[in-house]
């Protein structure tokens, strides 16, 4: 019990900057993305540690599509009652509201990105161009290294809608990012 | 299908800049993800252990009214046997051929051969 505890530990510390930044890609916000990341790692030790090791990382991005997903649902839902309760307030309300002058929050360090941080920033940008689908396929597989089985199971898609997402994702974020990275 | 080189190049800058993001990530964000893992690793292996007591504990409460309902039924199924040999009567008048009424009348004969065995 103590080694699976430990080695669940170590597999969780081993992703949890990845699954952080993932998450905050698409959401756009650094409580909700931590929250997200929590509950995916909670699901995955309470239904999944007595799996294979090997199991673990295709299972817990899969945990975190579906948080994710979840949480799109819930912003949509938000979303409506807000542009409802707006054009019931009035437009004049909306302007005086002080957070809509919020900036949207950075994904790392503000002091040590302004260091080499452009290229993270324009790329973070561009994949939050990208519809849902392809950003997080291009992340899971261009970047966590997954098979495309593997990311089809994460995306509950199939393989074919994977290839897809991710070759129009890899083609979108190439033309956006060609003065960055000619 | 052929692997475009530009392509793998892209990607492997991609890759680089994310893992740099990663690196510089802020030390608030590093901490509270550190305690999100801390407490997922220690709530998710208490719960998996109370998991196992919820399907156990039911399926021992259900082995011990077993255990207890058989336990009052042979009890009782003893003294059905042997409650002064009036049950093993009563079985013998049901699967016997003679007429019920027979039985009925079965003092009144016992009363008259008294009579006659006294008079003899």
């Amino acid at each position: 019990m103590v080694d699976q505890s430990r080695a669940m530990e170590r597999f969780l510390a081993s992703i949890e900057k990845q699954a952080y930044q993932m998450a905050v890609i698409a959401v756009s916000n650094r409580d909700e993305a931590l929250d997200l990341v929590q509950d995916a790692m909670l699901a995955l030790v309470r239904h999944y540690s007595a799996k294979e090791e090997a199991q673990w990382r295709p299972l817990f991005f899969r945990i975190l599509q579906s948080r994710i997903r979840d949480w799109y649902r819930r912003d949509r839902v938000r979303q409506r009652w807000r542009g409802w309760l707006e054009r019931w307030r009035g437009d004049e309300e909306e302007a005086a509201d002080p957070f809509n002058k919020v900036p949207a929050p950075e994904l790392c360090n503000p002091a040590r990105q302004a260091e080499g941080g452009a290229a993270l920033t324009a790329l973070v940008e561009a994949l939050r161009k990208l519809s849902l689908r392809q950003q997080q396929t291009f992340l899971l597989r261009a970047w966590h290294g997954l098979s495309v089985d593997e990311t089809a199971q994460a995306m509950q898609c199939s393989a074919g809608s994977v290839k897809t997402h991710y070759s129009r994702a890899v083609h979108a974020l190439r033309e956006m990012l060609e003065d960055h990275w000619p | 299908m052929k692997e475009d080189p530009n392509e793998q190049d892209f990607l492997a800058t991609v890759r680089k800049t994310l893992d740099a993001g990663g690196d510089t990530l802020d030390p608030a964000i590093c901490s509270r993800l550190a305690r999100a893992r801390l407490t997922a690793v220690e709530k998710g292996l208490a719960c998996g252990r109370r998991r196992w007591l919820w399907l156990v504990a039911p399926l021992t409460a259900s082995l011990v009214v077993v255990l207890v309902v058989a336990a009052l039924f042979f009890k009782t199924g003893t003294d059905l046997r042997h409650p002064n040999g009036e049950t093993v009567a009563d079985l013998e008048i049901i699967t016997s051929t003679e007429a019920p009424d027979f039985y009925a009348d079965l003092d009144f004969y016992q009363w008259l051969a008294e009579g006659e065995n006294h008079a003899g």
